[in-house]
């Protein structure tokens, strides 16, 4: 059974808008992460260690990509996914 | 060699002490103002600062920009997380860049993707210094932050530009070393177009303290440049940055030439002198080789902008050399006239040569030289006369009228770095206002932002600028056609349509009001905007034809669909983003105002043709917030904080999971 993707959203926004955006702007889920620099490279190795530790879940690096990682959902479809594989 | 095609200034982004933008720094010349103040305190908490120094000599008063803790993180698209590491220096930068290149009547589409070059002057790294003595609040974004190669960086990065791009740090020389580099960037074919300068902010208390035991402060607080009391000059902050094009294809263009820079020159004193004194020889030199790149004979500049520090040691060397190298040989009614912004601004460092070469251009393009204050009586060890040099203490006109003014800029730096540019007034050819299409009675004004906050205070603006307007149907044509034609579009949007200014600016101030409040929501990204135009059933064929005409000619992007209200009942207006019903037969102008509010982007040449002069629109308004190291906040190392939000999750997930149980 694998959780679905909604399990992985309030988690993810959360961190995001505490972490990147200081509180200072609330996070729909499809506002765009990279255009408004909130991901980059180095905000990414900072998010994908969350998700380590907060889903027990280990982003390989072939999923490290703009689309998987575009706004809160094709994140969380893409750790829902990863949720799935790994069992 | 044969002199280098000229290179024209078409822009100017600037904030010096008591002045933001070109226009206020020339009020502050022109009147003749010094914009120097009691030391308003350090805006940083430094360790430093407690034992710093209103009193170590000269440290009292200085030319300070205000406040700078604050960005506009939203209109940059630059977290607030990556902005807070972000040196406020390349802040500053970012923001000038914006206003330069709108001055310059760029919209930022047709910068984006062009070879166009990025020179920035940069010396203290102050706010690293402030981040060093927290070490706890380093992040990872400090990397980027802090590093001066960032400061050109950022500025290629945000607007995609893909010329050469390079800070640079000779001192005080920084800014006008980073024009004639960009000069020669696009001289050599490397860069099509440029923007260079610099910045200067003092943020920590150490420099004080050394520039003040180096004895080179003014323990009066003043510059004095050739002056018998000179006693040093005064630190300021600043920030100024110009933007450069070739000058043929900025006539081509129909773009404002402030003025067209001829040569420029960069040396070193070698070990002609002692490191950090100035050479007479190397000096001489290079004026003399910025004249020859320029094509000109020294004797024939009318007018040098000082290095102009006001130490009783620099200013008779720069004099003599000048002397030497421009001022030989000219009859006593023909005199080289000099002058020095620092003493209105105090000496902005690595922004003090762009600050010296925006005066000059100033100058040339309003035709009036401003004075050069705090002068009561001449340095005995500078004999103007013999050197046939006079310092302006008065404003004056340029002294041939018949001809273009030709004058250099000179930049000198403690290390023995140095810049000569040679600067010509440009042609005056200012572009005729577009032609009135016959029967145009109506003027659409688009006005746009990238958030809700800063659309309102653009629309206020510009109201303000339309009520300075008047009856001049011209003056009004032409603020219209360069907001339309001569301004970026972004995503948040309202345009006006009216006959007068009067009924313009009323009009946009009602639309102001309107605009909702900001939302704290990250907005998704913009889809395309569903426009329907809803077309009366009383509309004939002839009708019907005259509004296919308008569209055709508006290229609305995306095309609105057109609804017959006849057929429609109101159901699934969902569907679309606007509505816009059709009362009467619009006017084109009508229609595109509409079409702009809602959304699309319009071919406006439609309205007002391509040729479209630079005229001054109001600057972009900011919408900052305090984005700011706090020496004694919470740690920011990463896997601190990062637990930090673990918890503060995990508190609220254990809240949810008792109210659901």
């Amino acid at each position: 059974m694998s959780a679905e993707p909604e399990t992985f959203i309030e988690p993810l926004r959360a961190f995001i808008v505490e972490r990147h955006l200081d509180g200072r702007a609330t996070l729909p889920d499809d506002a765009p992460l990279l255009d408004w620099g909130v991901l980059d490279s180095l905000a990414l190795a900072d998010l994908t260690g969350f998700i380590e530790e907060r889903f027990a879940l280990r982003v390989p690096i072939e999923a490290i990509t703009p689309a998987n990682f575009s706004n809160l959902r094709t994140i969380a479809a893409m750790l829902s996914g990863l949720d799935a594989a790994s069992g | 060699m044969p002199p280098r095609a000229p290179l024209a200034i078409v822009g100017i982004g600037c904030r010096y002490p008591g002045s933001h933008g070109s226009e206020q720094l020339w009020e502050t010349l022109i009147e003749g103002r010094e914009e120097i103040v009691e030391q308003p305190g350090y805006r940083a908490r430094t360790r430093a600062s407690a034992v710093a120094s209103p009193t170590q000599p000269g440290a009292r008063r200085r030319g300070s920009i205000g406040a700078v803790d604050g960005f506009d993180w939203r209109a940059f698209q630059m977290s607030p997380r990556e902005s807070k590491y972000v040196d406020p220096q390349q802040r500053l930068l970012l923001e000038t860049a914006w206003e330069a290149i709108e001055d310059a009547g760029l919209p930022f589409e047709r910068l984006a993707g062009t070879r166009t070059a990025v020179f920035v002057g940069i010396m203290w790294p102050d706010y690293a210094k402030l981040l060093a003595e927290n070490p706890a609040q380093l992040a990872g974004y400090a990397t980027s932050g802090l590093g001066f190669a960032l400061a050109a960086n950022r500025i290629s990065y945000a607007f995609d530009l893909r010329g050469p791009s390079v800070s640079l740090d000779v001192q005080c020389a920084s800014s006008l070393i980073a024009v004639s580099l960009a000069a020669g960037a696009i001289w050599s074919g490397e860069a099509e177009m440029a923007l260079a300068g610099g910045v200067n902010l003092i943020l920590s208390a150490d420099s004080d303290m050394m520039m003040s035991r180096a004895g080179i402060l003014s323990a009066e607080g003043r510059c004095r440049t050739f002056d018998a009391d000179a006693d040093g000059f005064v630190r300021s902050e600043g920030v100024g940055l110009v933007v450069l094009k070739p000058l043929e294809r900025a006539l081509a263009d129909g773009d404002r030439v402030l003025a067209a820079i001829r040569g420029v020159a960069c040396n070193h004193d070698g070990r002609r002198a002692p490191l950090t004194a100035p050479s007479h020889e190397s000096q001489v030199e290079l004026v003399r080789r910025a004249c020859a790149n320029a094509g000109v004979e020294p004797g024939q500049l009318d007018y040098v902008e000082l290095h102009g520090t006001g130490t009783q040691r620099g200013d008779p060397i720069e004099a003599a050399a000048l002397g030497e190298a421009v001022g030989r040989g000219r009859s006593p009614g023909n005199r080289c006239l000099v002058g020095s912004i620092k003493t209105n601004i105090g000496h902005c460092e690595s922004a003090a040569g762009v600050a010296s070469l925006i005066k000059v251009a100033l100058a040339m393009h309003r035709g009036l030289i401003p004075p050069t204050i705090n002068h009561r009586e001449r340095n005995p060890a500078i004999d103007a006369d013999a050197l046939g040099v006079d310092l302006v203490t008065a404003a004056q006109r340029w002294p041939a009228p018949s001809r273009p003014a030709l004058a250099g800029v000179n930049g000198l730096s403690l290390g023995g770095g140095n810049a000569h540019v040679v600067l010509e007034q440009a042609p005056g050819d200012p572009v005729a206002s577009p032609p009135r299409t016959a029967g145009a009675r109506l003027a659409a004004l688009p006005v746009s932002a990238r958030t809700r906050g800063s659309l309102r205070a653009m629309c206020l603006a510009y109201a303000e600028r339309l009520d300075r307007i008047g009856e001049d149907a011209d003056a009004l044509r032409e603020l219209c056609a360069a907001a339309a034609l001569r301004r970026t579009h972004h995503e948040h949007r309202v345009a006006v349509c009216a006959q007068s200014a009067d009924a313009l600016a009323s009009a946009l101030r009602k639309r102001a009001a309107q605009i909702g409040a900001a939302t704290s929501a990250l907005p998704p990204r913009r889809a395309a905007p569903r426009v329907a135009l809803l077309v009366p059933a009383s509309f004939d064929e002839r009708r019907r034809a005259a509004l296919l005409r308008h569209l055709a000619e508006l290229g609305p992007e995306p095309p609105p669909a057109l609804i017959d209200v006849a057929d429609w009942a109101g159901a699934g207006s969902d569907r679309w983003d606007a509505l816009l019903e059709l009362q009467t037969e619009e006017a084109c102008e009508e229609l595109a105002a509409a079409l702009y509010g809602a959304g699309c982007s319009l071919r406006w040449s439609a309205l007002y043709g391509t040729r479209c002069a630079v005229v001054a629109l109001p600057p972009y308004r900011w919408e900052r917030e305090r984005l700011w190291i706090d020496p004694e906040g919470p740690p920011a190392d990463v896997a601190d904080a990062g637990s930090e939000s673990q918890n503060a999750f995990r508190t609220r997930s254990g809240e949810q999971s008792r109210a659901e149980a």
